[in-house]
């Protein structure tokens, strides 16, 4: 197992001007996976206003194209605290491929900030099942 | 790419008039010894099916040996046509990943993809396949013994004339005991709603049109696990709806109370209230995993994998019975109102890493926090 900073703190603001576009992690900070299968997300939201607007996602892609990406789990509403989402490649529908990112889904056109940190555990090759 | 990410196919649009499937050149073909499963990744840019209402299936085949005779589908094959239930061309990929039921396997050394028109017409697919190789095999269902019934609505549905022809007459059983459920009758055909749980197909049964479903009579244990991912668009429901349902009074029963603002489990019970094992609460628009185990004299509910309420009843005598999905096995009525993703029957109480695997395997598929 090894812990990794998928992103450090930060903080999203966007005005109601934004038109809803989604914030996507820059490419610099992508995870390059290699050999890891199984993946548990730890995401600590210190700060959230307007809880209600923007949803976060935590996508994968094979390669670095942007369409490429897509959710690993469903996009999640936020709440400030920490929580806990787990991938095993055994029961995942879509598991971890090779880069993993998170991004920030606007459900409405509205502003919004949040103030967060994303840690994950990776866990490689083969394990037990239960 | 590098690791155990592969390109299967860059980018290559296939153009025939021809009714005849279209296979993978061997050469092309990906060797992934030493890898328990694949997932595949296919990016389709444009299509244009034979025929209107026709379709294009699109399958990732699997082999041990490069021998042509012994490919098989790994994965459920994509449809790709135009309108529900078929699959469009689109920006964002199609991911699938091996499922064991009747007609796919595992990963088994070889994977090649393989194109088959539904009929004779000019068709076209411009497409990509990237591949991600797992260790870990995929979990489903079928790999615990005692599987007897398993439904899963983006497979083995065949969609018939109600609901402008969006309606659902056959469903297929995915557990190899050929427990198909059907509906021959339109205007009580459940919907196919594609994108209904956390991006996968279900059945819409709405209650207010009687919709249901029914299996011809199977044998369902002394000892039992029944197993349903659902979604209620109605909160409350109507007393006592049903999930699955062969005989409350001498078998099994799986749906709502009395009230129809909790879930329920019945084992072969005729006096009301039914015993006690109902609890958790209907949530309208939540996807739930509603569980109900009985081991000889204790049936035990479980909503999302977590112990709701537990009672003792007597076992039943197993008979052979139709399953009802949605509906009471005796008269019209008492209907869920909602989506029906999946259902199981084990012919037997699970143990619990069991039944933590199927839940951990639901949970992931319904995006459905599970312990």
């Amino acid at each position: 197992m090894e812990g990794r900073c998928v992103q450090d703190w930060v903080t999203i603001r966007a005005g109601a001007s934004s038109n809803g576009f989604a914030v996507a992690q820059g490419s610099e900070g992508w995870l390059d996976l290699g050999d890891v299968e199984d993946l548990v997300f730890i995401l600590d939201v210190r700060e959230l206003q307007a809880p209600t607007v923007v949803k976060m996602a935590y996508e994968t892609s094979p390669t670095r194209q942007e369409t490429s990406f897509v959710s690993m789990v469903s996009p999640f509403l936020m709440t400030t605290g920490v929580r806990v989402d787990r991938v095993f490649a055994t029961y995942a529908p879509i598991p971890p491929a090779r880069y993993v990112r998170w991004r920030l889904v606007p459900v409405t056109n509205a502003a919004y900030d949040v103030t967060f940190r994303i840690w994950v555990a990776t866990y490689s090759w083969v394990r037990s099942a239960s | 790419m590098s690791g155990r990410t592969f390109l299967c196919q860059d980018w290559t649009t296939i153009r025939s008039s021809l009714n005849q499937p279209f296979v993978q050149d061997p050469v092309m073909w990906l060797d992934l010894d030493s890898f328990g499963d694949a997932t595949c990744w296919i990016d389709v840019s444009e299509v244009t099916p034979p025929a209107a209402g026709a379709s294009l299936q699109f399958a990732m085949e699997t082999s041990p040996s490069p021998d042509d005779t012994y490919f098989s589908a790994m994965a459920p094959p994509l449809s790709f046509g135009a309108g529900a239930p078929f699959a469009q061309a689109s920006t964002t990929p199609n991911v699938i990943r091996s499922a064991q039921s009747l007609t796919t396997n595992n990963l088994m050394r070889y994977l090649r993809w393989k194109i088959t028109p539904s009929t004779t017409g000019p068709w076209d697919l411009t497409f990509r396949v990237r591949v991600v190789a797992n260790r870990s095999p995929a979990f489903v269902p079928t790999l615990l013994s005692g599987c007897i019934f398993w439904l899963r609505a983006d497979i083995g549905i065949t969609i018939g004339t109600g609901s402008a022809n969006t309606g659902v007459s056959g469903w297929k059983d995915q557990s190899g005991s050929g427990n198909d459920a059907a509906q021959a009758t339109p205007a009580n055909q459940p919907v196919y709603t594609p994108n209904a749980m956390n991006g996968l197909p279900a059945l819409r049964m709405t209650a207010a049109n009687a919709q249901w479903m029914s299996t011809a009579a199977f044998t369902v244990g002394a000892a039992a696990t029944l197993i349903a991912a659902v979604q209620p668009v109605a909160s409350p429901q109507a007393s006592y709806a049903r999930l699955m349902e062969q005989d409350y009074s001498s078998t099994y029963f799986l749906g709502c109370d009395s009230v129809g603002s909790s879930y329920k489990l019945i084992v072969n019970t005729n006096t009301p209230p039914y015993g006690v094992a109902g609890g958790g609460t209907i949530t309208s628009g939540a996807p739930t995993i509603v569980t109900g185990k009985y081991a000889s004299p204790t049936g035990s509910l479980y909503v999302n994998g977590a112990l709701v309420a537990s009672d003792t009843f007597t076992a039943p005598t197993p008979t052979s019975q139709p399953l009802l999905i949605s509906k009471d096995h005796a008269a019209a009525g008492e209907y869920w109102d909602g989506y029906i993703a999946e259902l199981l029957i084990y012919n037997r109480a699970l143990t619990k890493n069991e039944f933590t695997q199927v839940h951990r395997y639901l949970g992931a598929r319904y995006s459905i926090v599970v312990p």
